[in-house]
């Protein structure tokens, strides 16, 4: 069974990537929306069928005349249901990118055509929190999606169902867009020993370039100019005085986060180095990244950051 | 922008369910025992007091202890829990409760559908014009309600949902009115106790001083019938129904009990040509009787051809094999000069000349002396009774004293007030006691005509009795003694002969046939009967019948290869607007509002003698209207600037709902100009 259930997925997943092309700016039209009586249009029909039935017991003609115009509303339904879609253009405007485990935030944009309001458009991956929106028509309208990031690397949601059943909930109508957004997944950080401590364990060979890392901690008074991000502010609190944390040449300590010292299982080297980057990042201090067969030079910034936790995310992948 | 909460109704929706179930209960409420009138006041007070926030919903125990004791309630008023009058109350007693519980969208569906369902009971028992637009009315509330229930999260619109409804309804309408004339009609599956035929008001076959009285009580309509060509004058408008043969000493019926012979014998259809002899053109009409739940027709004398379906008796009247039940039509013809049963049996002479053994002495008496001096003319003897009624002191009234014992004596000799029903038995009375055969003839006389139309409308205040007696050669003749004592009861109508006793539809206040004296609504009336009319006539008494009618005319035959692409074509042609619609209106771009605002603004300018030119800028333009019109180049300038940087300032930079501001801006402008 699940062998049928799983090649009828991929016909399904074939069929429709060539309906429906993953694209970041989709216009649903006819060939792209689907749409099917829902449960309560069920019923609905039901309901025709019995007021139907007591036309024809009762001979009554208002029966019949009732049983009818509950058949033509059900028609038009269909009509303004697949309207209340069509002509909506989705565009994906970008993915965030987050750690393993949190919510990535996607945003989108919607622009209804035609002339009238877009009630109740409800948007989600099938994963995610679905959310409902109104569109008017000549103002986008921006909206951000969040997904849980369930794996490390490069993370397309897949397909987003767009559907609404305005105006009657008889039916729905529905769409999977493929909006081409792919969001990047770093490491999940763990915490870990800064690989300095392994180091002064003997690892010498390794880490001798980042040998004056014991002068880093020595404390100086506060003197203006000093960064504020480098004030000691322990130290400060205690003595009621600024105190500034002394950096001796942190341009020449160079700190390399080494594939090598890591220990276990890939995603917890990973994770460990991971942590590593954003403590160093957060100590504003140069690190280097060594990956196998990337090596990325020490720096600092939100520029270099992000560089090593995308070659985090995407290493060995 | 909202999350889903799919467990509550949005408020939009709350207000509209709230109005759906209250107009769709509405038409119930005459029908209804008084309790569910307060357990409906009791149920909305409640909902509202939860909808403000002030209560909250009542226990599950209290509940089903409402619940358990309407349904007892109702046990005990109808005795059943089925059938359309206890389960239709049962239904309005639930929906009502409903209100109670009404929580989540799911129940709010049920309400909408239960909503259907109480509309389409209160049609089953009045389909009329105002019913069935009322009706309208509930649907329109209903889709409402159901609009408003999937508009969505936090926008509450409650007039966007109606819009909204309307639009559909509308577009609803032809299709339905397609499928309406094209589906074919099926016969009942099985056999249902049509609505409301417990207590029918109408003509019974027996008369009592006093039975016609009450009828004319009442506006409820009779029968329509349309003539083809003029409507026969007012004084030939007699409607039979049946004959009152049989006379007990107080009632007249139309037979005696354990003389089944006699009935089956009149039964019988009219045995020779001689029997029916019309003596002029024949009058052809098509009624459309209301239900009755008896089984006789109603028509002029005397009738001259056979209705389909029913039966002509011996003694003139019509009669079904079913008693009619829903709204029956029929086409007769009729010879309003003729000649009926120019010889008469022994055995059917006998019958109407019968009179109790013994009572009402005085007016055996004076019917003897009478023929005996007319010389045993019975046309004489006739005409001398009639000239009694006209030139005596007779009265003609609705509210006439109460008779004891000898009930004909006591009125023709001591009070002398009656209606129709005293006179007729008075005068069938004092025929026979002379030896003249003759039978009370109960029907309705008259009816509104309206001549346009060719229609008279009988109500039910229209009833009436008279007489005929059998005289040698001439056969029956019809002698009407209210004619003599009331003509304007015959010439006119009822309304007339006893305006000044002011007894017409006196527990009617609220008829409007009792307001006739006043021209303008008595004209509004007429004009309502008159759509009412092209209403039964062409809505719902539309049934298989006329179906098949329509087929022949239109599609040439009637086979269910025909229907099937009739009704696949009017549905595709239907749909196809439908979907063409939809598309045209996708099409078109989304105009921006401020190009709208700024081209209607150009348009106004041409007043002032200034157009822009093809390919001119708006602040090129702006530069000759200053040259040009000084006066208004202040607010071109604010208009034109406004224009300029929406169009060409990135809107990122503006705020959620800028454009609206800014439209509403330019339009001020543009009202100022």
């Amino acid at each position: 069974m699940p062998g049928i259930r799983n090649k009828l997925r991929t016909l399904f997943n074939g069929w429709i990537s060539r309906r429906i092309p993953a694209h970041s700016r989709v216009t649903l039209n006819h060939r792209r929306i689907f749409i099917v009586p829902t449960r309560t249009g069920y019923l609905f029909l039901l309901l025709i069928a019995a007021v139907f039935l007591a036309g024809v017991n009762y001979q009554n003609s208002m029966s019949f005349a009732v049983a009818f115009l509950l058949t033509s509303l059900f028609v038009v339904a269909i009509h303004h249901t697949y309207n209340n879609l069509a002509g909506l253009t989705l565009i994906g405007v970008r993915a965030g990118a987050g750690h393993l485990g949190d919510d990535l935030p996607f945003r989108l944009e919607l622009n209804a055509g035609g002339k009238v309001d877009r009630y109740a458009i409800e948007l989600g991956w099938p994963q995610g929190i679905q959310q409902s929106v109104t569109v008017v028509p000549g103002e986008a309208l921006p909206l951000t999606l969040y997904l849980p990031a369930p794996r490390r690397g490069i993370f397309r949601p897949g397909r987003l169902r767009v559907q609404t059943r305005y105006p009657l909930g008889l039916l729905v109508a529905w769409s999977w867009v493929d909006l081409d957004l792919a969001a990047l997944v770093y490491p999940r950080p763990l915490s870990a020993v800064l690989p300095a401590g392994v180091s002064s364990h003997g690892e010498g060979e390794l880490m001798d370039e980042v040998s004056g890392v014991d002068d880093f901690s020595s404390i100086r008074e506060y003197q203006p100019g000093d960064a504020l991000n480098h004030l000691a502010w322990k130290q400060s609190s205690r003595h009621q005085q600024l105190f500034t944390k002394e950096f001796v040449s942190s341009r020449e300590r160079r700190l390399w986060l080494d594939w090598e010292v890591t220990t276990g299982h890939v995603e917890i080297r990973l994770s460990h180095l991971c942590y590593w980057c954003l403590q160093a990042e957060r100590e504003q201090e140069d690190y280097g990244l060594r990956l196998p067969g990337i090596e990325i030079a020490p720096s600092h910034g939100q520029h270099h950051l992000e560089h090593c936790l995308k070659a985090l995310a995407l290493c060995q992948l | 922008m909202s999350t889903l909460n799919p467990n509550q109704i949005p408020r939009t929706a709350l207000f509209w369910l709230l109005a759906c179930q209250l107009l769709a209960v509405l038409p119930h409420f005459g029908r209804l025992p008084i309790w569910v009138l307060l357990l409906a006041i009791v149920c909305t007070s409640w909902r509202l007091m939860i909808f403000t926030g002030r209560w909250s919903y009542p226990p599950f125990w209290l509940k089903s202890m409402l619940l358990l004791s309407a349904v007892a309630a109702i046990q005990w008023r109808y005795h059943s829990l089925v059938g359309l009058d206890a389960g239709g109350c049962l239904l309005v007693a639930a929906f009502i409760l409903k209100l109670l519980e009404m929580k989540s969208p799911r129940d709010a569906y049920l309400v909408i559908f239960l909503s259907c369902f109480v509309v389409v009971i209160a049609l089953l028992y009045d389909q009329s014009l105002v019913s069935s637009s009322f009706a309208m009315l509930n649907f329109l509330v209903i889709v409402a309600a159901a609009v408003g229930l999937n508009q969505g999260g936090l926008r509450e619109r409650p007039l966007a949902a109606a819009r909204k409804a309307t639009v559909m309804l509308l577009q609803a309408i032809p299709l339905a009115i397609i499928l309406f004339v094209l589906v074919p009609r099926v016969p009942p599956l099985w056999s249902v106790e049509p609505p409301g035929s417990q207590a029918r008001t109408g003509l019974s076959n027996s008369m009592a001083p006093g039975d016609i009285a009450q009828l004319t009580q009442s506006d409820e309509l009779v029968f329509r019938a349309t003539f083809e060509g003029a409507v026969p004058e007012q004084r030939n408008l007699y409607w039979r129904a049946l004959n009152l043969s049989y006379f007990d000493g107080r009632r007249w019926s139309e037979r005696p009990v354990n003389q089944g012979q006699i009935e089956y014998r009149l039964k019988a259809p009219p045995s020779a040509a001689r029997d029916r002899v019309a003596l002029g053109s024949a009058v052809d009409y098509r009624v459309i009787l209301e239900p009755t739940d008896q089984r006789w027709l109603f028509a002029l004398d005397m009738v001259s051809s056979s209705v389909q379906g029913a039966t002509l008796t011996r003694d003139s009247r019509l009669l079904t094999p079913d008693t009619v039940e829903r709204r029956f039509s029929y086409a007769v013809q009729s010879a309003l000069d003729y000649r009926l049963d120019s010889e008469l049996d022994s055995w059917i002479r006998e019958f109407y000349l019968q009179l109790p053994d013994a009572g009402d002495p005085r007016t055996r008496e004076f019917a003897r002396d009478l023929y005996r001096s007319v010389n045993e003319d019975g046309l004489q003897f006739v005409q001398s009774l009639m000239t009694r009624f006209r030139e005596q002191e007779y009265f003609y009234t609705l509210r006439p004293p109460v008779l004891r014992d000898d009930t004909i004596d006591g009125f023709l000799f001591e009070s002398r007030r009656g209606f129709c029903a005293h006179y007729a038995g008075a005068f069938v009375f004092l025929a026979r006691a002379a030896g003249i055969p003759a039978r009370v003839v109960v029907g309705y006389q008259g009816g509104e005509v309206n001549p346009e139309l060719s229609v008279v409308q009988v109500r039910q205040f229209d009833a009436h009795a008279w007489a005929e007696v059998w005289l040698p050669e001439q056969g029956w003749l019809r002698v009407d003694p209210t004619a003599a004592v009331a003509p304007d009861r015959i010439e006119q109508n009822l309304q007339q002969a006893v305006a000044e006793e002011g007894s017409f539809l006196e527990n009617e206040l609220f008829s409007a046939h009792r307001y006739q004296g006043i021209p303008l609504l008595s004209r509004l009336r007429l004009q309502l009967d008159m759509l009412e009319y092209y209403w039964h006539q062409n809505v719902l008494d539309f049934d298989q019948q006329r179906q098949q009618g329509f087929w022949q005319d239109w599609l040439g035959g009637v086979d269910i290869g025909r229907v099937v692409i009739a009704l696949l074509v009017a549905a595709a042609i239907t749909l196809g607007a439908l979907g063409g619609w939809g598309w045209w209106s996708q099409r078109l771009p989304a105009r921006d509002p401020i190009v709208s605002a700024y081209l209607l603004f150009c348009r106004r300018l041409e007043r002032y003698g200034l157009t822009r030119e093809q390919g001119e800028g708006p602040l090129d333009f702006l530069k000759r209207i200053q040259d040009q019109q000084p006066d208004i180049a202040k607010n071109a300038e604010h208009l034109t600037r406004l224009y300029v940087n929406a169009q060409y300032v990135s809107s990122a930079q503006h705020k959620a709902g800028w454009k609206k501001q800014r439209v509403k801006a330019m339009k001020r402008i543009i009202r100022r100009l």
